[in-house]
């Protein structure tokens, strides 16, 4: 059963001459337990694509659909609250809190969401996996791009949500990490029953992925 | 909270220096006001101790009491009871053998009425005759003691002080409490001038005397040579100085809220609440004054242990709450301006292309 739905959404920017389409009737659809990757070059569209599923933006037509929810029907406060229990974000910079460590910042995440967040041993597991148990007193400036990464993944991740959306969550990453992460997101849809949304330049993931969407000039096609 | 402390704590330096410059804003502020206030007690202290409520002088003396001459007849017309008090002024330079010269105000008084009743002496007693007289601490501070015979101006009668009694100064000067005879030598006087003015503790003193008229307390002080001109200024380096601090302030907040708002817009996108990163700001900047405030009062009070006593420093409370009151608001004026920029961050800002 879908989780997200994205329906006949169409974004454009500006007004007149200067208006520039970057979706167009764009249609998606994730569901738990699947991986769905969004691959296109820079410019293609797709971190609109991610914002909008997320809920971050509003499109200019169509709606996005959340466990049941129409977005467009929904408040600001109201959006911002199914963002923080229900969609995960893993964002391509600027990940991390810099003048929390890693622990802090999942302190942070229990501070504004006390309930629904992983367990102490299940955080310990995901740390473990991911390979970054040892960096827990480590501020974000301490840490490389992929470590930085890595905790970004952990912390969204640790909210437990139900969505995951993730923009580039590989590029910082080498080819052994990105199997470990590529990995550890399909396991998380199998066995935690999640829906994850990658949208991605790296074709590495696609070994992981249930579904694959191409997009190119705000259109989305199945790949 | 949680975040305002812990991004202190990271960045030490930077809010170290924030800290401090708000730490020189208010020391800066705490002793203007401690001094201003202090100077404007030592204009007042004299007539504060009397606790009077109106003051009556000849209508030519331009409100001085120094320039003001009452007849026995105005006196007679103006029918005091129990709670007027006769008073003259006179500038006078008290010396003593071996002592330094004071410059001082001698205050004839009576010694059946109140202002005499109000005099309270440190150690001492009260003048008993023409003779003798109470002198203001500031005295003891410069070598004068009980028994000591000092001359005014000069004259050749010679004065014996009996007491000291503390915080009796006027016009920035010392007080000497004598008598209304003493004075009136002082002063040059005849006999048909019996006092300089009157003093009554009745809010409804005021005798229908022609030649006379009667000021509130108020009006008479701020009439005292000086007063409201050097209150005037200290008010507007204050004013001036707080309206400073508060731009100073607010930028440096402004600066620091618009350096944050990369990762504001992350927690944005992950659903942190705008309320939550507005608390933060507030709680931060909060912080930050709160403890300016702390460390610039302790060494407000560092510096008022280590002044001579001469500097005219002074605090009270309904004081000391205004100054704090002023800067923490401030503080929260300052962090209130990014508010809307916080509001409206866009977490967009934050995702790729």
């Amino acid at each position: 059963m879908a989780v997200l739905e994205v329906k006949h959404v169409t974004k454009t920017f500006g007004h007149g001459t200067n208006e520039v389409t970057v979706l167009t009737d764009v249609n998606f659809s994730a569901a738990a337990g699947e991986v769905s990757l969004v691959i296109g070059p820079s410019g293609s569209g797709k971190s609109t694509f991610l914002t909008i599923a997320g809920g971050i933006q509003t499109p200019t037509t169509g709606d996005v659909v959340v466990a049941g929810s129409g977005l467009s029907q929904l408040s600001g406060k109201a959006r911002d609250a199914l963002r923080l229990n229900q969609i995960g974000f893993i964002l391509q910079a600027y990940n991390l809190v810099p003048y929390l460590t890693v622990k802090d910042q999942f302190a942070l995440v229990d501070r504004v969401k006390p309930q629904g967040n992983l367990d102490q041993a299940e955080r310990r597991q995901l740390l473990a996996q991911l390979g970054i148990s040892q960096l827990v007193d480590q501020y974000p400036a301490e840490l490389s791009g992929g470590q930085t990464q890595r905790v970004a993944i952990a912390r969204a991740l640790y909210q437990n949500p139900d969505i995951i959306l993730a923009d580039e969550p590989t590029a910082a990453l080498d080819s052994d990490r990105v199997k470990v992460v590529g990995q550890l997101l399909h396991d998380l849809a199998k066995d935690h029953h999640k829906a994850i949304v990658i949208v991605t330049h790296d074709l590495r993931l696609q070994a992981y992925a249930d579904r694959t969407y191409a997009i190119m000039d705000g259109k989305m096609t199945v790949a | 909270m949680f975040l305002a402390l812990k991004e202190i704590r990271h960045e030490k330096l930077r809010y170290g220096l924030i800290i401090g410059m708000i730490v020189l804003v208010s020391y800066l502020v705490f002793v203007l006001s401690g001094l201003a206030y202090g100077l404007a007690q030592q204009n007042t202290q004299a007539i504060s101790s009397w606790r009077a409520s109106k003051v009556v002088l000849n209508v030519d003396a331009n409100n001085s009491l120094s320039q003001s001459l009452l007849t026995k007849h105005d006196v007679t017309k103006a029918q005091l009871t129990k709670h007027e008090a006769l008073i003259g002024q006179a500038g006078v330079v008290a010396k003593a053998k071996g002592k330094a010269k004071l410059s001082a105000q001698f205050l004839g008084i009576d010694r059946q009425q109140l202002i005499y009743q109000r005099v309270k002496v440190t150690s001492g007693h009260k003048p008993h005759n023409a003779q003798q007289i109470v002198v203001d601490d500031s005295f003891k501070e410069n070598g004068y003691h009980l028994g000591e015979r000092v001359t005014l101006n000069s004259t050749d009668t010679t004065y014996q002080i009996v007491g000291f009694t503390h915080n009796a100064k006027l016009s920035v000067a010392p007080v000497i409490y004598g008598t209304l005879g003493a004075w009136r030598t002082l002063s040059h006087v005849t006999g048909a001038f019996q006092a300089g003015g009157i003093v009554s503790d009745r809010a409804t003193f005021k005798p229908q005397v022609a030649g006379l008229q009667t000021l509130t307390l108020a009006q008479f002080i701020n009439k005292l040579p000086g007063y409201s001109a050097q209150n005037t200024t200290f008010t507007f380096m204050i004013g001036f100085l707080m309206i400073i601090a508060m731009v100073v302030i607010a930028v440096f907040l402004y600066i620091l809220t618009m350096q944050k708002l990369p990762n504001y817009a992350v927690l944005r996108a992950q659903g942190i609440p705008a309320k939550v990163l507005v608390t933060t700001t507030i709680s931060q900047a909060l912080i930050l004054v709160v403890s300016g405030l702390a460390i610039g009062a302790a060494l407000t009070a560092a510096t008022v242990l280590a002044l001579p006593v001469g500097v005219p420093m002074s605090f009270n409370l309904s004081l000391l709450i205004g100054v704090t009151g002023g800067i923490l608001l401030t503080g929260i004026v300052g962090a209130l301006i990014p508010v809307k920029v916080i509001l409206n961050v866009d977490p967009v800002s934050v995702m790729g292309g």
